[in-house]
């Protein structure tokens, strides 16, 4: 019984080896790899985006200086003025040919005893006047427009109650919501939000 | 007294069999072959992370004699001047580049009430010391309107040329009304 006890021969357990190692590798790089740099990349989709867009506090034009951020209490407009990061802009030599990323911006008005609403802004989107509805500043544009690096926009926001402060949340093209922007507290409008 | 007697040979041959298979026989990778495999598994994952975390930094853009583009930023010297006929019909703008960096463009943004947004990219090499003139398509702005100019000049990002934007370096316009001739 002891000397008759016999194992997998050498040349048995090698193959059994070599095929648990191709095995192995097939797994990692058809699934466990794609996974990682798949979650890897999601996660730092918003790297770049963090502090990209912030709200601008005074706008001069023509000698003027326009404040926009602030609402109007008897129409309850809500003005607010979004300006993307000046930042050195790499690019092609071909200046004109489009830029294939696109961000567009989540706005979050919260009211002094903390409710909050959402509105979305899409580059394109069809402006609406209605109560709920989002503006540019213009009421000439159509459509809405999203700030491009170094620009600002400026929307009105129609409501039915009064919100204290906004905020502005980066959204990418595949729909991901990055993380708050900035933040700024609407007071009472000293000028028309009905240009 | 049989039942001692079989208990000792079964611990006797176990004792044995662990002799032969355990301590005897217990074999394990050479010390060369660990420290290859260790050196393989660091350089892998070294290589890894190397590759994720250079997602997370900027494309580097350098320009000769000044190393990082943006320090060349600091030396573009320029002046403009916007002309609209009235009611706007033709449109220019003529930039005198007055420093020693090159300009490859011109980014034009229209100021508006509550809004800052690009007319035109102008991609024509304005060399140092030179005027061009840039005609702009008709209805981008008209006279008194106010436009911010920001240079584009271009560097290298390791063997690709790349256009930089010095958005800090803007230059603020009035556009005036052209003279008829």
């Amino acid at each position: 019984m002891k000397f008759e006890k016999k194992g997998l021969s050498d040349v048995i357990s090698t193959v059994l080896i070599i095929m648990l190692t191709v095995v192995s590798i097939g797994i990692l790089a058809g699934f466990v790899v794609p996974f990682v740099a798949n979650s890897l990349n999601q996660g730092s989709e918003c790297l770049g985006y963090n502090n990209y867009f912030k709200f601008q506090e005074f706008l001069e034009y023509k000698g003027n200086k326009g404040y926009f951020n602030c609402y109007e209490e008897n129409s309850k407009l809500h003005g607010t003025s979004v300006g993307a990061l000046k930042i050195g802009d790499v690019s092609d030599l071909d200046l004109n040919k489009t830029n294939a990323t696109q961000i567009d911006l989540n706005l979050v008005f919260v009211s002094a005893n903390g409710e909050s609403t959402k509105v979305e802004i899409r580059k394109g989107q069809a402006s609406s006047t209605a109560v709920g509805g989002v503006r540019m500043l213009k009421t000439s544009d159509a459509f809405l427009k999203v700030p491009e690096n170094g620009g600002v926009q400026t929307y009105v926001y129609n409501s039915d109650k009064i919100y204290s402060a906004v905020e502005v949340y980066p959204v990418l093209k595949n729909g991901k919501v990055c993380e708050k922007s900035d933040r700024i507290t609407l007071t009472k409008c000293a000028v028309s939000l009905n240009v | 007294m049989k039942v001692i007697k079989n208990l000792r040979e079964k611990i006797f041959k176990h004792q044995f069999t662990m002799d032969r298979m355990g301590k005897v026989n217990k074999k394990g990778l050479s010390p060369v072959i660990a420290t290859v495999l260790l050196i393989s598994i660091a350089l892998v994952l070294a290589v890894i992370i190397f590759l994720w975390a250079r997602s997370f930094v900027g494309e580097a853009v350098s320009k000769e004699k000044y190393g990082r583009i943006e320090l060349a930023c600091a030396d573009i010297k320029f002046r403009a001047e916007a002309f609209a006929t009235s009611p706007g019909y033709a449109q220019t703008i003529d930039v005198v580049n007055d420093g020693n960096v090159p300009i490859y463009g011109v980014d034009i943004r229209r100021k508006d009430v509550g809004t800052i947004e690009s007319v035109k990219k102008f991609d024509s090499t304005i060399g140092n010391g030179k005027t061009q003139s840039i005609n702009v398509s008709s209805s981008s702005f008209s006279v008194n309107d106010e436009l911010q100019l920001t240079p584009i000049i271009v560097g290298t990002a390791g063997e690709t040329k790349k256009t930089y934007t010095c958005t800090d370096y803007s230059v603020d316009v009035k556009v005036q009304e052209a003279q008829s001739s």
